[in-house]
């Protein structure tokens, strides 16, 4: 029945916000409001997708929505744990160069998307 | 006595409360004389007891009198038996002041018992509840004949010389066997009268009365027990009025095989009192004992028919809270209909259907329940306008219909006759289904039972009716939005330039299934200078008529801007720079390539979008270069690819809705989709757009937007102007959903 849950975990300097399920059109103004809940709440953001089956166009702009809102006061915000599909869809738009978290990034240098075919 | 007794009962009409109201107090009066009359002649002449009345019937006939009589009657009624015993007594030889005596006591006896009786218990004595049956037996059967039984076996001693307490103990048990037999019987028949044919009664009265006859004929072998098995097996089988006629049939029959000499208790060498008294006491034992009996069966039955009641009301209310949420998700009218007939109809009927008005028509469209022949599902799919059918003459006058026999379902509808032996329908119903300008639709439930609209099947049906308007009227207004949005969306898309050099399009789009999901997929084609052709295809995200707008303003934007700008790349950065300036254009992925057909170079760019499929005669490959963030990101580099394109080249252009899937991974669709390309031989663009949307499409609803577009890129043989393939002039509409 519940399609998509947001759950969000307070740290002493960060927020770590965990999503399950599917991230689209649905669950979109669920998922942008918790973000820009935990924008507004720390200056560090962590988004784990471990638990993310399904994202899509909805889902990113979500994402990007609260990166956005997050530079805007100085913050950050990061996804971690992409896996399977989510990760391809986040490799494919460029949106993950965007959105990783910046102490992985450097061991990443070579990665070009997962290409198929 | 029995007749009399029957006569008092059945004088008046039998429906309980206001009993009194409907027969005349001259009706009354003269009943009550009649009946006493004949019951206290009887006890004189058939129970030869001219000094002792061991049982006297009548003390029953003025209890009854008096409990269902309003108290304003009551001095009439009194007087009357006053008059009735005095002339009845002075009739047998008595003398007046006896007979006074004896008047005063058979109304005072019954004036006690009516009162303390109608303090207990105020409305209808139901003498099958335990409450009831006690305080009858407490003030009526016990209680009140100490009275009458005290003014009378004083008046008795006066006269005969028999000792004051054996004459009490006579008086008081003929009274209360009278009351017991006599006023239980009136009183059952008043308040809870059962269901019983004339030949029913015959049986029970007959039964009881040779049991009785035979039990008491003989002396020298005990066979009285005889009425008890029968009495028992009434109290069983029968309503309680029944076993209690039949129980004053016993004691009438009994009393006269004693006094007329048969029997063991004729037979008995002792005083006449003590035989008559244990007589009475063994009368009222099995009567006693066969009422206890019908009053615990009664109450198992009513224990049973609660349980019932209200596991089918648990049941309905828990299908009342599945449909709530299932309605809460459907979104068309269609869907709401699948809904209700599934869990709100069928559950409580054996079969069912549900009309709606069709859009823009008279006909009314019918989803039926399972279960029903094939043929007839088709045969009643539509009602044409005016049909006589109950779903029709609901829709019109916006009252239910209702049928409980089969009879009167067919009366009303005599073409459908056939259509109920089928079905086995032998009651039903219709409701209508409310709008705000009369009937949006009605409801249907047919049961194979007759008489099965009771209460809560109605109460169920008007929830229902009520949900499903409200979840249609919803239904409604979104599908007119989802329509208008549909054809903004429609119209919105650009008309593609005809006449280019060198290359052949088809291009299609299928909005969504789940309709709040329109969104803001677009492809386009035009000229640009310098004898170039530019194809794009972009995403906005978001829905409705706002993602839709955006999409047109991007889409027009980047038709101008790349007339001026350098190249692909160098078009989506303009366009990402422009989109901050377009309301709702979020973040929006864009695919643009430009084609040069005397170089053969196609050159392309996208902005987080998809890559494009390159379709050769030799497979299929995407197009991994020129790849940047989506529009509405922030600032990034754009960089763009370049190819020269093989002859009768297929490039692919798509949205998401092609390829992605929730539960599915994109790469692996992806890959479908290369595999699906490349293993067409030899395709032209409107062959490949078909195939890939087919082999794409999955049996589930699509959840998403999807369009596609296919260039192709002619060989040298056939550099012909470029045509169009494919339908309609901006767009293949699909036939089918």
């Amino acid at each position: 029945m519940s399609h998509f849950e947001a759950r969000k975990i307070h740290g002493a300097d960060r927020v770590r916000v965990a999503l399950t399920g599917e991230c689209d059109l649905r669950s979109r103004d669920e998922m942008t409001a918790t973000l820009l809940e935990a924008v507004r709440a720390s200056e560090m953001v962590i988004v784990d997708l471990a638990g993310v089956r399904f994202l899509d166009s909805s889902g990113l702009h979500a994402l990007v929505t609260a990166h956005h809102a997050a530079l805007e006061r100085a913050g950050s915000l990061y996804v971690v744990n992409t896996t399977g599909t989510v990760a391809t869809v986040l490799e494919i738009t460029g949106v993950l160069e965007l959105l990783r978290d910046p102490t992985q990034a450097v061991d990443g240098a070579a990665a070009g998307p997962d290409q198929p075919a | 006595m029995t007749r009399s007794a029957d006569t008092t009962g059945t004088s008046e009409p039998a429906p309980p409360p206001a009993v009194a109201g409907r027969a005349s107090l001259w009706h009354v009066l003269t009943v009550v004389v009649v009946a006493y009359s004949a019951g206290a002649s009887l006890a004189f002449v058939g129970f030869g007891a001219p000094a002792i009345v061991v049982l006297f019937l009548p003390a029953g006939v003025t209890l009854s009198a008096l409990v269902l009589n309003p108290r304003r009657r009551w001095p009439w009624i009194l007087a009357a038996i006053a008059v009735t015993e005095i002339v009845v007594d002075v009739s047998q030889g008595m003398s007046v002041r006896s007979a006074s005596g004896f008047a005063l006591a058979n109304t005072a006896e019954p004036l006690v018992g009516a009162l303390l009786l109608r303090r207990n218990v105020p409305g209808p004595v139901d003498l099958r509840r335990r409450r009831d049956l006690l305080a009858f037996l407490g003030c009526c059967v016990v209680a009140a004949p100490i009275v009458g039984g005290a003014i009378g076996a004083t008046t008795l001693v006066a006269s005969v010389p028999v000792p004051w307490p054996q004459a009490f103990v006579s008086f008081w048990a003929g009274d209360a066997t009278g009351v017991l037999t006599v006023a239980g019987c009136v009183l059952a028949w008043r308040y809870s009268p059962g269901r019983s044919g004339p030949l029913g009664w015959v049986l029970s009265v007959g039964s009881a009365v040779a049991a009785t006859v035979i039990g008491f004929w003989p002396q020298g072998m005990p066979l009285f027990y005889l009425p008890i098995p029968v009495l028992f097996a009434l109290a069983f089988s029968r309503p309680l009025v029944a076993t209690l006629t039949a129980g004053l049939a016993t004691t009438v029959t009994a009393n006269l095989m004693t006094s007329t000499g048969h029997g063991p208790w004729a037979a008995l060498d002792t005083s006449e009192q003590l035989i008559t008294m244990t007589l009475q006491l063994f009368l009222a034992t099995t009567i006693l004992g066969a009422w206890a009996l019908a009053v615990g069966v009664a109450e198992r039955d009513r224990a049973r028919s609660d349980t019932s009641v209200e596991r089918a009301a648990r049941l309905r209310l828990h299908a009342l809270q599945v449909l709530t949420t299932d309605l809460a998700k459907a979104a068309t009218s269609e869907e709401i209909a699948q809904a209700i007939v599934r869990e709100g109809i069928g559950l409580i009927a054996d079969h069912g259907s549900v009309a709606l008005a069709a859009a823009g028509s008279t006909e009314l469209v019918l989803w039926t329940t399972d279960g029903r022949p094939a043929d007839m599902t088709d045969r009643y799919r539509g009602i044409p306008a005016g049909a006589a059918t109950p779903h029709s003459d609901v829709m019109r006058t916006g009252r239910p219909v209702i049928h409980q026999t089969r009879t009167e379902a067919v009366a009303a509808y005599p073409h459908l006759e056939d259509v109920y032996r089928t079905l086995g329908v032998n009651s039903g119903m219709c409701v209508p289904i409310d709008g705000d300008a009369g009937a949006l639709g009605s409801l249907a439930f047919s049961f194979h039972r007759e008489h099965g609209a009771d209460a809560g099947v109605i109460a169920f049906a008007v929830a229902l009716a009520t949900l499903s308007g409200q979840a249609l009227r919803r239904a409604q207004m979104y599908e007119r939005e989802r329509d208008a949005t549909r054809e903004l969306q429609q119209a919105l898309l650009p008309t593609l330039a005809s006449g280019l050099p060198g290359i052949q399009v088809c291009a299609d789009y299928r909005p969504a299934d789940v309709a709040h999901q329109v969104g803001g997929d677009w492809y386009d084609v035009f000229a640009v200078p310098a004898g170039r052709v530019g194809f794009a295809v972009g995403d906005v995200v978001g829905h409705q008529l706002a993602a839709a707008a955006a999409m047109a303003r991007l889409q027009s934007a980047l038709r101008i801007l790349a007339q001026t700008a350098p190249g692909p790349a160098g078009a989506l950065d303009a366009l990402d720079r422009a989109s901050t300036l377009i309301p709702d254009a979020g973040t929006a992925t864009v695919g643009y390539a430009d084609y040069d057909p005397a170089t053969r170079l196609l050159r392309y760019a996208c902005a987080g979008h998809l890559p494009p499929l390159l379709v050769t005669g030799t497979g299929a490959e995407y197009l991994w270069g020129g790849r940047s963030l989506p529009l509405g990101v922030g600032r990034a580099a754009r960089g763009q690819g370049e190819l020269v394109m093989p002859h009768d080249a297929i490039l692919v252009w798509y949205t998401d809705g092609l390829v992605e899937r929730a539960d599915e991974h994109i790469a692996e669709n992806m890959q479908r989709l290369a595999d699906a390309a490349g293993h067409l031989t030899a395709p032209d663009a409107a062959t490949l757009c078909r195939h890939l949307l087919d082999r794409m499409a999955g049996a589930e609803a699509r959840a998403d937007d999807t369009a596609i577009l296919c260039i192709q890129f002619a060989g040298p043989a056939d550099a012909q102007p470029y045509s169009w393939r494919g339908d309609a002039p901006a767009v293949d509409r699909p036939a089918a959903r």
